[in-house]
């Protein structure tokens, strides 16, 4: 081979063996996701983090799952029955919770990513126009509030029952995680610390969100009203009768009174958007919801044409409860009932795979908006804290119960003791979440429901066995936590 | 050894060659075994370098001393010397090589003879693999290659497959080996939506278009790549033409399948039976009244003209209606060839293959150009083209109530049809399995290319460079739509439309110099560079309200209700190294080195520099040994090296945010912390082997004793949620592998007939060293842990105690010590009560062959492993609900008092009585298996050269045909891969996890194959 071509080749050898030698060859930027801290700089990352704590609460771990469907299966007597085969339902229902489900961790995990992010917002306020400011700490603190509240009331003892300044809570995390050092391995923090926290954020975000006062305003998200409300769920928690009086009669003033709630009680369930008797809800749409195949509140209870597992089946004892013509204990049967809307009762006959039970009506079209807080509920709170507090703030109780009893179409009461509050509020609220404060407030037992071991068993209202345990994971990865009575 | 005797003939030459006069002498060479004429035969005059090759016809013309000695050679043949002792006509029959010693075996940039390895090295031959009838080629590798486990995801085709080369030696990153096919890297990873089982790339591979493949199992061979080697290399070389005329090859198979195994439900009589004995246990016999109980549960069980004879009525055997019986024909045709300066390989092939699961289908069509061109005496290029289609028709993954398997929960009670409508029963305890697979589409449509064209430059005597650009190109499209009155399309239908393309570019440059100084230094030394650049990109959509179930595609939805878009990308960039020294045709050196970076990792530790070192000493070339008829080949050898792994999501290291949608409000979430020191995980791997060869290479065999440690591992560790994050990457924490293989040849009988044995059995032993603490979970229960001091992925739970001889109550063990029982699952201590990794594994075959007769079977073995047969829980539940039981259940349920033999709890209906998750399920999942059995038959030379035809074989093959094994669930060697990449922790850790996970297949297949 003569030497010039040797060295033509050689050219050719040493462009092929450099190409790409280069380091930056090696600098690929991600294209799906946002690299590093760069997103709180400025005014547009720190609200994108908000919004995005507002999908990650609404997901169904939290709005969607653990602050209604957990706490009405824990506290579920066998007024309903679980038929479908998640075990960790079952579990819930049969109070034989297990720490290492999958839900135990994903809710809890779930929560405290969101209330990372809302850490990050509310740590980069000063990046936030002036304008926008109050209105951003006003929703970050409300989401982190009500976060602490779900944690709280499901992880922990409650906080009637023995010394709250005592009984572990769950770890308290208000500052936004940097790297991971020593003191990200938190203890509990007491019962009452973290009521503390919640009621400081609650009552911050009340002030902060006061220009907003009507249903579904600041976009549906949060206002003073939505704050006041979780107060005084917070407060009746805590036996504080008179701040719950005051927190419900602010959101009935602001609301417009009995006058907002809606016709039928029918009519307060499977809405796109806020109704006038919304107080708060979780927004969802087609594209998104918290699921329609293995997760979702009608996922489970919906048994109708091609949507829903049939999974929660009413038991004669709910229905029980209900009195003759009580618009409440209905029951529609619809043969060809395709969708929710062709239903009009609160329960209905199911359709579908698992037909012919009896179902409630409440949940039954997965892209609606959730009710986290309906008016009637705090007309309930109101009545039954000035019943117990001996006083009458914005109404007389027996007014405020009879105004929910009027809307049910059943008669007016004359007088009012608090079993019949109890009566009231379940038939009202019954599978919106409330079960678990009502048994705890009024100290009802609960009865383990047909079908386990040690079924017909009575639990006490304080009764370790209904307080989830702190996830096996969380337990494995920090041994600064001790578990909860019943699963150590 | 032959080397050795060539050196003498060298002395011989030297002496006399010289010396002598020259005459003509041709000839014709053969195959001794089937009579047929070899072209491309080496003839060389020995000592010397004066030499020719057959022509077309097997003829050769040479001219030579008359007292000089022929050397014939072919690859795979036994090199035969031949005196000529003054004749003008030699005509030659080669046998094939027994021992293979001589066997070129392709290493990473380069090959070398087998006896100059010192490195570990399984390999697979083409034949081995001809016949294989799933639609990529890795079972194949089980039983074959010591130390090589796959376990199958599940019978489903074109699903990625499970494969351990000597253990797992990583906890979060990839476990999978590097496949290199010619010389590139290619893409293995999941492609499919993450609502599916994981789809396996390599099924785009026409198994039949494949040469052989190597297994790099030690640092030593497989340092070479570096960081990407230390789950080991898999090579797979494809063929190409050689010089000679152009041979058709037809080859042309049609098979029969049905499942391996099936697990066998409760018949109606038995359904009743079971349901009447749950029943009177629950409410007591004063209370129960068996028939109201039923019409309660079941709206259809009666027969609807007959409705007071319980004994007729619905009997659904719904196994029966998942499990059909498959089949599959297969069509290829090859033509290779060439001239002396260019040589082509062209295939075409068609496969078309029905699962025995209801609805699963694939096809796959393909071509294929290699091509060698000499250019110049200096340059050679060449190119390989492969493009295929593959389409795959699916069913929706086992968690779904809507896969066929699932049907088999549903109760005998129920039909199939609604008797009164004749419509699918839509009235099922769960969704009848039948609506989707009539209402519901999944299809899979891949173009793969996999392509790469190189040159080849001699530049000075012995020193070569070669450059290859590669480009793996996969185009995927699925296409699914759920019906309207399905559970998971319903109310208004379901259509999802996803895009994938995946495009890896690769460009390898290397020097290669061969020299041989002082007749006795061999020298081999490969230097140069290596970059790769992968791109992802993705686009799905989903959308709902569809008209009707004949308008499946988005265009006809009413509502878009998702959309996205994103891509992912990675590079490489390498530079490697590596010498192969060779002293008086015994000392063996091998020193190699890589440098690597990863963009994967961040700015301050993206390099990794990854060394190796082999010694080898062929034993039988020292004088001592010469003349040891027993010991015909020994060499010890010894190496040592470290091998790294990257395999982790491609931005790992960093912290990142992703979009989120709040009911149309867009936003940003937060979904990994950075971590900046992030770097290579380590593995040093040690090996010690042998190699043997014992009466003139009859029986020939391998020895290794290996430990890997690998350090730095990239883990996913635990941190506490309350941070707001789950996890974060960080090299923590080192596991091990130790292990023993043992590979033995033998030829038994070498005479007309012939009978050849291979038996090849690994012992590995995983163990997690050091973990600072952490605990890993898998799987949801999260029951597969990693802890320190156990092999990856135990079992971690409650222990079942067994059945209450007295009660009928399941018991469970109290305590970790295990010395007290409780009755309440949720009062029992969790404790180790499984390991899913094996102890041993491997394979024994034989082949027989007499005149034109062949006879071969192999059994393959897993000893050890535990399962989880987690849809036991539910068919095994004694009527807890109203699913299915096995029939394993109704014969091993509590009786009475005083049954102490039964291994399940008395049945209560519609009560729990130790129902949950525990070690009841868990069972061990050895099994011995009939892998493959192959009878053929050549036509006899004569009567086919009629036909102007080389050779025709006809063949039945048998995959699957016998399974020894006590495991109760479908099949042992499946495990389900549950949604996510073979290679992602979840999988790493949960092994062994039986849910409804379809069985492999039992398939006959009837061959013919013609050679022309």
């Amino acid at each position: 081979m003569k030497t010039n071509k040797i060295s033509k080749y050689f050219i050719f050898i040493l462009l092929a063996a450099f190409i790409g030698s280069c380091d930056d060859f090696l600098d690929v930027e991600p294209e799906l996701a946002v690299s590093d801290d760069a997103v709180y700089d400025t005014h547009e990352g720190v609200l994108n983090a908000l919004y995005g704590a507002w999908d990650r609460a609404a997901g169904p771990q939290l709005f969607a799952g653990l602050s209604v469907f957990y706490s009405d299966l824990v506290a579920n007597s066998g007024q309903v029955r679980w038929t479908g085969t998640f075990l960790s339902y079952e579990l819930m229902e049969s109070k034989n919770m297990n720490p290492n489900e999958g839900i135990i961790a994903s809710t809890w995990n779930r929560a405290y990513w969101t209330i990372d992010l809302l850490n990050n917002v509310l740590d980069n306020l000063d990046r936030v126009n002036e304008n926008a400011r109050a209105v951003t700490e006003g929703e970050a603190r409300f989401l982190r509030g009500i976060l602490y509240f779900e944690l709280i009331r499901h992880y922990a003892r409650p906080y009637s029952d023995g010394d709250p300044s005592n009984n572990p809570g769950v770890p308290l995390v208000l500052t936004p995680t940097a790297g991971i050092t020593d003191e990200d391995y938190r203890p509990r923090e007491s019962v009452a610390n973290v009521y503390a926290s919640i009621i400081d954020d609650l009552e911050r975000s009340k002030a902060l969100l006061a220009g907003f006062t009507t249903a579904g305003a600041n976009g549906g998200r949060a206002t003073a009203n939505t704050a006041a409300a979780f107060l005084a769920r917070v407060y009746m928690t805590q036996r504080n009768w008179e701040s719950a009086a005051r927190e419900a009669d602010f959101v009935i003033e602001n609301m417009g009174g009995y006058g907002a709630l809606n016709n039928t009680p029918r009519a307060a369930f499977n809405n796109d958007t806020y109704t006038s008797e919304d107080v708060f809800m979780i927004n969802q749409n087609a594209t998104s919801h918290a699921g329609q195949a293995n997760d979702g509140l009608g996922t489970f209870f919906a048994s109708l044409d091609g949507y829903g597992r049939s999974d929660v089946h009413i038991q004669q004892n709910h229905l029980d409860m209900f009195e003759e013509g009580d618009l409440r204990g209905m029951i529609d049967t619809v043969p060809d009932a395709i969708t929710i809307a062709d239903i009009n009762k609160m329960h209905y006959i199911g359709v579908g795979r698992k037909p012919n039970n009896i179902m409630s009506s409440k949940w039954g079209k997965y892209d609606a908006n959730i009710n986290v807080i309906r008016l009637a509920e705090v007309i309930l709170i109101r009545a039954e804290a000035n019943f117990r507090n001996g006083s009458t703030i914005g109404a007389a109780p027996l007014d405020d119960i009879n105004a929910i009893r009027a809307r049910a179409d059943v008669a007016a009461w004359t007088d009012l003791n608090l079993d019949m509050i109890w009566e009231e509020r379940y038939r009202e609220m019954c599978f919106e979440g409330r079960l678990i404060e009502d048994i705890r407030r009024f100290e009802k037992d609960v009865i383990i429901p047909a079908g386990y071991t040690d079924s017909g068993t009575a639990l006490p209202w304080n009764d370790p066995r209904m307080i989830l345990p702190i996830p096996q994971r969380e337990m494995d990865v920090n041994s600064n936590l001790v578990q909860n009575e019943a699963y150590l | 050894m032959k080397k050795k005797l060539s050196f003498f003939g060298v002395l011989l030459f030297l002496t006399f060659g010289v010396l002598a006069q020259e005459i003509r002498v041709t000839g014709t060479v053969v195959d001794e075994t089937d009579g047929g004429t070899l072209p491309g035969v080496t003839v060389l005059v020995k000592g010397t370098t004066i030499g020719t090759v057959t022509d077309f016809e097997g003829n050769y013309s040479i001219n030579v001393a008359p007292d000089a000695t022929l050397l014939f050679s072919f690859i795979g043949m036994t090199t035969r010397e031949v005196p000529v002792e003054g004749r003008s006509i030699i005509n030659v029959a080669l046998v094939p090589d027994l021992a293979l010693l001589d066997e070129v075996v392709v290493v990473g940039y380069g090959t070398r003879l087998k006896y100059e390895l010192t490195g570990s090295i399984s390999s697979v031959r083409a034949e081995d693999i001809a016949g294989h009838t799933m639609p990529s080629f890795e079972t194949a590798l089980h039983g074959r290659t010591a130390g090589v486990h796959i376990s199958a995801g599940t019978g489903k085709l074109g699903q990625q497959v499970r494969t351990r080369i000597r253990g797992a030696s990583s906890i979060s990153a990839s476990n999978q080996p590097l496949y290199v096919i010619d010389g590139i890297p290619v893409q293995t990873q999941n492609m499919g939506t993450t609502g599916n089982e994981p789809t396996n790339p390599l099924a785009d591979l026409n198994p039949r278009d494949i040469e052989s493949i190597e297994v790099l199992k030690d640092a030593s061979a497989a340092a070479i790549y570096g960081s990407r080697a230390a789950n080991g290399v898999i090579i797979i070389t494809t063929k190409r033409g050689k010089e000679g005329k152009t041979r058709f090859n037809v080859s042309t198979q049609i098979g029969f399948s049905e499942a391996a195994n099936k697990v066998g439900f409760l018949d109606r009589e038995q359904y009743i039976d079971l349901w009447n004995i749950a029943g009177i246990n629950r409410y007591g016999e004063e209370n129960w009244d068996l028939e109201s109980s039923l019409d309660g549960s079941f709206p259809n069980w009666r027969d609807i003209n007959n409705p007071d004879n319980i004994a007729l009525g619905p009997n659904t055997n719904w196994e029966d209606e998942a499990l059909r019986r498959g089949g599959s024909q297969q069509f290829d045709i090859s033509a290779s060839g060439g001239t002396k300066e260019t040589q082509y390989f062209l295939s075409l092939s068609f496969t078309d293959q029905d699962a025995i699961i209801v609805g699963n289908t694939f096809d796959r069509i393909g071509g294929r150009i290699n091509l060698d061109h000499q250019a110049t005496s200096a340059l050679t290029i060449g190119m390989n083209m492969n493009l295929n289609r593959s389409r795959n028709f699916r069913v929706s993954h086992d968690r779904a109530f809507s896969t066929p398997i699932q049907m088999t929960a549903l109760p005998p009670l129920e039909p199939t049809h609604d008797p009164v409508t004749g419509e699918l029963n839509a009235n099922t305890i769960y969704e009848n399995g039948l609506i989707p697979l009539k209402y519901s589409n999944f299809d899979t449509e891949v173009f793969r290319n996999f392509g790469n064209v190189y040159f080849s430059l001699n530049l000075l005597p012995g020193l070569t460079f070669r450059s290859e650009a590669g480009l793996d190109l996969l185009n995927q499209q699925e296409v699914q739509y759920l019906g309207r009155n399905t559970n998971d399309g319903g109310p208004d239908g379901y259509g999802f439309e996803r895009n994938v393309k995946s495009v890896i570019y690769n460009l390898e440059n290397y020097f290669t110099y061969d020299a041989v100084f002082a007749d006795n230094y061999d020298l081999n030394l490969v230097v140069g560079s290596s970059f790769q650049q992968a791109d992802i990109q993705f686009a799905s959509m989903g959308a709902t309200g569809f008209p009707s179930d004949e308008f499946r595609r988005v265009a006809s939805a009413s509502e878009i209700s998702f959309a996205s878009a994103s891509g992912t990308a990675y590079r490489y960039t390498s530079f490697f190294a590596r010498a192969n020294m060779k002293f008086f045709d015994r000392y063996l050196v091998t020193l190699s080195g890589r440098s690597d970076g990863s963009s994967r990792f961040g700015r301050d530790n993206r390099y990794g520099f990854f060394p190796s070192a082999s010694v080898g000493w062929v034993v039988t070339n020292e004088d001592f040994m010469m003349d040891d008829y027993v010991i015909s080949f020994l060499k010890p050898r010894f190496s040592w090296g470290l091998t790294g792994n990257s395999e982790i999501g491609n931005y790992a290291s960093r912290g990142l945010y992703m979009g989120s949608n709040y009911a149309g409000l867009s936003g940003l979430i937060s979904t990994s912390i950075p971590s900046p020191d992030l770097k290579w995980e380590t593995t040093t791997q040690t090996n010690i082997g042998v190699d043997f060869g014992l009466l003139n290479d009859r029986i020939t065999g391998e020895i290794d004793y290996y430990v890997k440690k690998t350090e730095d591992l990239l883990l996913s560790t635990q941190i506490p949620s309350s941070t707001g994050f789950t996890s974060v990457f960080k090299n923590v924490g080192n596991m091990e592998n130790k292990g023993w293989e043992f590979t033995l040849n033998t030829v038994n009988v070498d005479r007309a007939f012939r009978w050849n044995s291979n038996f090849n059995i690994a012992f590995n032993n995983n163990k997690v060293t050091n973990l600072d603490g952490q605990i890993i979970t898998a799987g949801n229960p999260a029951i597969w842990r990693v802890v320190e001091g156990q092999p990856i992925g135990i079992l971690y739970t409650a222990e079942y105690a067994g059945v209450d001889p007295e009660t009928g109550n399941a018991l469970f063990y109290l305590n970790e010590e295990g010395d007290e029982t409780t009755t309440n699952l949720s009062d029992a201590a969790n404790r180790i009560v499984g390991d899913p990794n094996p102890d041993f594994w491997g394979g024994f075959s034989n082949n027989f062959s007499y005149k034109g007769f062949d006879l071969s079977f192999m059994f393959q073995f897993v000893y050890g492993n535990d399962m989880y047969l987690h849809a036991n829980q539910w068919q095994a539940a004694g009527l807890r609900w109203e699913d299915n039981h096995t029939l394993h259940y109704y014969n091993n349920f509590w009786r009475g008092p005083g049954d102490d033999d039964a291994y399940y709890p008395e049945p209560r209906l519609y009560q729990s009585n130790g129902y949950g998750t525990s070690s009841m399920h868990i069972f061990d999942a050895s099994y011995i298996r009939l892998k493959d059995l192959t009878f053929g038959f050549t036509l006899p030379r004569n009567i086919v050269q009629r036909a102007n035809m080389e050779s025709v074989r006809i063949f039945v093959r048998a995959y699957n045909l016998l399974t020894f094994t006590d495991y109760p669930g479908y099949d042992p060697e499946t495990s389900s891969p549950n949604t996510a990449d073979v290679g992602t922790q979840s999988n790493n850790i949960q092994q062994g996890w039986d849910f409804f996970t379809a069985p492999q297949p039992r398939t006959i297949t009837f061959g013919l194959n013609l050679n022309f």
